[in-house]
């Protein structure tokens, strides 16, 4: 699994990127959140757990 | 580490954020600005009491505003520097208790009860241990023990306080002070540490928040007017060129006169972003002949219109959004704004790391092809053609004015301001203020017998100058503001955009459309309240929204 993001929900706050705890980590923020490093994912959730604007879903 | 916030228009899941701001504050720096927010409290307990005894302080007064405008949205995300602001602000307190138990001394020949509460903190060492006190003051802490109604309308009086002192600190920037509002500020903040109140007594406060905002815009008018003269009419250029750059945001008018005077003969050309466009109108800041225009849009949209800038940007005031790094080293933050890392102008306001990142920077390399659009409709200005505009009321050519304004953001549903104001019909004119312009202020709207379609009024705070537009024009009508052919359709974001509510509210201003999504802390028991005082409604869609507007009234 790796994250998703709905750019249409993500306002660049930077959480996901903030505590993604993958090395390298798996978000840069651009103009939107990108999902950079996939591969690197652990799954933990905690980039859902933290997006306020509930952008973000683990998936296959 | 958790958090509670819900001060802005884009709380998350509209109800707050708990794991992490929308806005990109993190729950350590949430944390640290309720700590101010208790301090600043507590400094006004000590602050209000000495002045019913007859004495102020000026430092207390500057220091009340500055603390209240750096938790604004957007002002200030580097937690380092609140903890300093805390210690400072913990010392501040100090000179406040003394000052009060001086002049008590001095009356009763007593020393008076200790204050408790906020009154009695003392800050954590460490910014670990300032966090750790944050955590039993929070808003759920304040839920917990007066219920969700009485704390929304705490909140309400406290993010009004928050925008009127971020005015308040602008119009202090260019030498308006008044002691009357420095004095509402500890009465209020004094109110938010009472243990019990009735609704009336919360209702008054609100709308006093209102009516003191007010006067605080006059001030703010006042210093903007009184320093830089009338904003007139003018043309802005929206494409760049050729040349050196420097791009400024924010609101504060004298750091862009600063700047533009260490900047002149440099070769460097100075554009305005997102809420400084208005200064383009100001006779004291166009003499400049290098303010060369407007650069971008609204503050969303940051990351990648600084990102294609190329040279220095400077944040004054709100709205910073967290840096690229693509330009953190050529990004930097003056006054209260501030973000870990990026390199703050201090008070001195030396501007050359500024000016020497925008000599290394590539600068633009070509002039684009010239755009314009047409600021500076103050109420001087406005008023100043007031017969033309009374007659084409008169004669039908203009059948309604809509104020499109307030603040934008980054939702999806802002779409309907853009939306709004494009179906607006041809003969109707259109007032805006605020950064939320720029979902519309580059379409060509025209004019109705030379009077521009589109009025562009000018920042947030120019709000006072739509009020005495719609004020003069109500007399020339005689009528009362609510019976003007005027509807308000309003955008909000953070809590300037609140203390302009609640002064509309003040003035007994009804049916404003209110979007995109109402406040997250108020409650239902608390919006019927609004809604039976003052119609106030959430916005629909802009089709049904403008026929309600315009279908011809049942008498």
């Amino acid at each position: 699994m790796r994250p998703y993001v709905d750019e249409e929900l993500c306002t660049t706050c930077g959480a996901c990127e903030e505590v993604c705890p993958a090395d390298p980590n798996v978000f840069v923020i651009e103009d939107k959140s990108k999902v950079v490093h996939p591969e690197a994912c652990i799954e933990c959730g905690a980039c859902v757990e933290a997006c306020p604007t509930e952008a973000i879903t683990l998936k296959e | 580490m958790s958090m509670f916030c819900y001060q802005c228009e884009q709380s998350s899941k509209g109800t707050g954020c708990t794991a992490f701001g929308v806005c990109g504050k993190d729950p350590e720096t949430a944390a640290l600005q309720d700590l101010l927010i208790y301090g600043v409290k507590g400094l006004a307990m000590y602050a209000h009491r000495a002045r019913q005894l007859g004495v102020a302080d000026h430092d207390i007064d500057v220091c009340t505003i500055e603390v209240l405008f750096t938790t604004v949205t957007n002002v200030n995300f580097d937690a380092a520097r609140i903890a300093e602001i805390a210690h400072s602000l913990a010392g501040m307190r100090d000179k406040a208790k003394a000052l009060y138990e001086q002049a008590y001394q001095a009356k009763h020949g007593t020393m008076p009860e200790p204050l408790g509460g906020p009154a009695a903190w003392t800050p954590a060492e460490t910014q670990d241990g300032l966090v750790a006190q944050a955590q039993q003051i929070g808003i759920e802490a304040a839920r917990a023990k007066f219920g969700d109604d009485v704390t929304a309308l705490q909140e309400l009086i406290l993010y009004g306080l928050k925008g009127v002192a971020a005015y308040a600190d602008h119009a202090y920037v260019l030498g308006q002070e008044d002691d009357n509002v420095y004095a509402f500020f500890h009465e209020a903040l004094d109110f938010l540490t009472r243990t019990t109140y009735t609704l009336d007594e919360l209702v008054g406060m609100t709308l006093k928040v209102g009516e003191v905002n007010l006067t605080v815009m006059a001030m703010l008018d006042a210093a903007n007017t009184g320093t830089y003269g009338h904003p007139v009419p003018t043309k802005v250029r929206v494409t760049p060129v050729n040349g050196k750059a420097i791009l400024v945001s924010g609101h504060d008018l004298k750091d862009l006169q600063l700047l533009l005077e260490q900047t002149e003969g440099l070769g460097i050309n100075i554009y305005t972003h997102g809420e400084m466009l208005p200064a383009h109108g100001y006779p004291e800041l166009k003499k400049y002949a290098h303010l060369a225009g407007n650069y971008g849009g609204a503050w969303q949209d940051q990351r990648k219109e600084f990102d294609a800038f190329p040279g220095a940007i400077l944040m004054t005031t709100n709205c910073i959004q967290k840096p690229k790094e693509t330009y953190q080293g050529r990004i930097f933050t003056t006054g209260l704004v501030a973000w870990p890392d990026v390199v703050h102008i201090g008070a001195e306001k030396d501007f050359t790391p500024v000016i020497e990142a925008a000599q290394a920077a590539e600068g633009f390399t070509e002039d684009t092809e010239a755009q314009s659009i047409i600021v500076g409709f103050g109420h001087n200005t406005v008023l100043g053609v007031a017969p033309v505009v009374i007659d084409a009321v008169k004669s039908g050519a203009i059948r309604h004015f809509f104020l499109i304004g307030g603040c934008d953001g980054a939702k999806p549903g802002r779409n309907y301001y853009t939306e709004f104001a494009e179906q607006v019909p041809q003969d109707c004119v259109i007032l805006t203020l605020a950064c939320g312009k720029y979902r519309f202020n580059k379409l060509d709207f025209g004019e109705i017998g030379g009077i521009p379609r589109l009025l562009d009024i000018g920042q947030c705070n120019d709000a006072y100058s739509a009020i005495k537009i719609a004020v003069a024009l109500a007399e020339a009508f005689g009528v009362g503001v609510n019976d003007l052919p005027l509807s308000l359709i309003l955008s909000w974001y953070e809590q300037k955009a609140v203390c302009i509510l609640l002064t509309l509210l003040h003035l007994g201003i009804k049916n404003i459309r209110l979007g995109p999504s109402l406040p997250a802390f108020v409650t239902p028991a608390i919006l019927q309240v609004l809604v039976d005082n003052f119609n106030i409604m959430p916005i629909g869609t802009a089709e049904e929204d403008l026929a309600c507007i315009l279908s011809p009234k049942v008498a």
